[in-house]
């Protein structure tokens, strides 16, 4: 009998799962039945999202339907899992019950719209694509006044995005001819630009910012929006004016993982971060979004995609016995384009995830316009080589 | 497809890439590209590995230090360099290294082509230690950072029942 392997969650760590397992097993015998399950129609490639937002890109451009899978001989379901039953070895969706003998679960972060009084009316963010295509429609009608991006604490998709949006931003307003009666001005908690990833990226990103006239307001430790004033307000009393707020949402761990055995109480799951199996069930390996900042990797695609192939590979192993394949990466990169410049940063978290032993090795891997060109092959061929027309 | 017949154009463009095609097949480009095709997930996963992405990093930097040097001032310099070099390097000299006594020493000490060429390493021994000096107090910050962050991960890394690899 075939192994059932069942797959939570399309986006980054699934789809890279699912490809990943068809690669191994597409010319062998004992071929398993992958099954992955998702409440979206379409997988979207979330780095094109702040391009969304400014009109670059279209929203079909950046998402592709995930029944594309079945191509491959993966069964796609489009479903909302309700629980996950790790002691029965059941997960529970809106079109029934699914057994396994190996789940991959990659569900993500989720995004908590209610948990900021006033953010659903006053903020703007390009961390969805509905959230993008909103902020598209707020920048058509601004005509010059105060931008602020910030974050509501260091739980969010892509740690570098707000400070991408800020240099687009600046890009696009100089273009339309209003920059001179707009101020940019970012907030963080951090004490410098992306100063956690080391002073050889922050040095470059703050001069970049400083290059474009966006400041920058560091350990800024965001407490409310006073939507009248149109101010927010840090915990320690100072105050930032906006026109246009932008900060992505509060994110949390996904409620169904959450609230299942996984989790035993706590918001994240535990998982062996050499690994991903769950500590208590070797049969579910936890991936991406849903487990990093609990392991101490950042919530960022690249990471997820290896943990997917190193997932794959161990699953493989299970089933045919023998050699593991590569071992698993701890490296994270955004490409990071400001229209008129562009960088690309890149760390490495081994020291950290292990044995919180030391920081993580950061640099700059490029600078300069061009790198937005690398951006746009890797969109292209992530989706010529995941989701496979 | 539509079943709609086709331009004489179009007629032509096919033949012409059917013509290509086998030229392809034949030479064996399209086995490669086959093959090309079944490594491009990996090669992903391959450029991403940390030493690669160091030696991109290295690259990268170097390219960024002739980009700050002004390349006309560099690149006037370095044929003069090499110009005298190749005056004073004589095959006699390489063959019998004089050694530098400390008379030779004062001696050239005098001599304004190596009291210039003292000057520019004094320069760059300027330039260097400054950066020393901003590294060490970046690195300090970060430092102190991690040693907080470190101590208040292993403290949820426990609660959580997340192991720690010692
Ligand atoms: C603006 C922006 C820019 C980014 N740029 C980069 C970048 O440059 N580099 C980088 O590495 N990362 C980047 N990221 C982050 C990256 O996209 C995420 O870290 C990555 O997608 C996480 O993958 P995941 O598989 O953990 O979760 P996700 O990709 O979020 O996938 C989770 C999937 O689970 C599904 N799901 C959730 N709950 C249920 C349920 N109950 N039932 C059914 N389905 C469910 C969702 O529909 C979703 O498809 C960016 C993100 C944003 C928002």
């Amino acid at each position: 009998m075939s192994a059932k392997i069942l797959i939570l969650g399309g986006g980054s760590g699934g789809l890279v799962t699912a490809n990943s397992l068809y690669h191994i097993f597409k010319n062998r015998s004992n071929k398993p039945e992958i099954t992955l399950i998702d409440k979206n129609q379409y997988h979207e490639f979330m780095p094109s999202y702040p391009w969304v937002a400014l009109g670059y890109r279209e929203p079909d451009e950046i998402r592709r339907p995930l029944s594309l899978l079945e191509k491959k001989g993966i069964r796609y379901v489009n479903a909302i899992i309700e629980s996950i039953d790790p002691d029965k070895k059941e997960v529970k969706t809106s079109e029934g019950v699914f057994t396994y003998d190996f789940l991959v679960v990659s569900l993500g972060a989720e995004l908590d719209i209610d948990k900021i009084k006033h953010y659903k009316e006053e903020a703007h963010h390009p961390w969805s694509l509905q959230g993008a295509m909103n902020l598209r429609r707020a920048l058509k009608n601004f005509t010059g006044g105060k931008i602020l991006i910030g974050v509501q604490g260091m739980y969010y998709r892509c740690p570098p995005a707000p400070f991408e949006i800020a240099g687009q931003l600046d890009f696009m307003l100089r273009a339309k001819g209003i920059r001179d009666n707009t101020e940019i001005t970012i907030f963080h908690l951090t004490p410098g630009p992306l100063s956690n990833m080391g002073p050889a990226i922050s040095t470059v990103i703050a001069e970049i910012l400083n290059n474009k006239g966006v400041k920058f307001v560091g350990n800024f430790e965001f407490e409310r929006i006073e939507p009248q004033e149109k101010k927010v307000y840090a915990k320690d009393g100072r105050s930032l004016s906006y026109d246009l707020l932008i900060m992505p949402p509060a994110h949390k761990p996904n409620s169904v993982v959450a609230s299942s055995n996984l989790s035993n109480g706590n918001d994240f799951p535990a998982v062996d971060p050499e690994t991903f199996r769950h500590i208590k069930y070797s049969d579910v390996f936890i991936i991406g979004d849903i487990v990093n900042p609990a392991i101490n990797l950042p919530p960022a695609g690249v990471v997820a995609h290896f943990q997917a192939e190193f997932v794959a590979n161990q699953i493989a192993v299970e089933i045919i016995g023998g050699y593991v394949g590569e071992s698993f990466t701890p490296v994270a990169m955004c490409i990071m384009d400001f229209g008129d410049d562009a960088v690309l940063p890149m760390c490495e978290f081994t020291k950290v995830y292990k044995d919180l032993s030391g920081p993580p090795t950061c640099g700059v891997l490029g600078r300069g316009k061009e790198i937005r060109l690398v951006k746009e092959a890797f969109e292209a061929m992530w989706f010529a080589n995941y989701l496979t027309k | 497809m539509k079943s709609e017949k086709l331009t004489p154009r179009q007629e032509e463009a096919l033949k012409r890439l059917a013509d290509l095609a086998v030229k392809l097949h034949e030479n064996g480009i399209i086995d490669l590209l086959e093959q090309l095709s079944e490594l491009s997930p990996k090669a992903i996963s391959y450029l991403a590995e940390p030493r690669i992405l160091k030696i991109g990093a290295n690259i990268s930097f170097m390219l960024h230090i002739l980009e700050v040097i002004n390349p006309t001032i560099f690149s006037v310099m370095m044929n003069n360099f090499i110009n005298a070099l190749s005056e004073e390097m004589t095959p006699e000299k390489m063959t019998d290294p004089p050694r530098a006594t400390f008379g030779k020493m004062l001696k050239y000490m005098r001599d304004p082509d190596v009291q210039r060429a003292l000057a520019m390493i004094f320069i760059f021994l300027k330039a260097f230690g400054a950066s020393i000096n901003t590294s060490a107090e970046q690195f300090k910050k970060m430092m102190d950072m991690m040693e907080k962050q470190f101590a208040k991960m292993r403290e949820e890394r426990s609660k959580r029942g997340i192991p720690i690899k010692e």
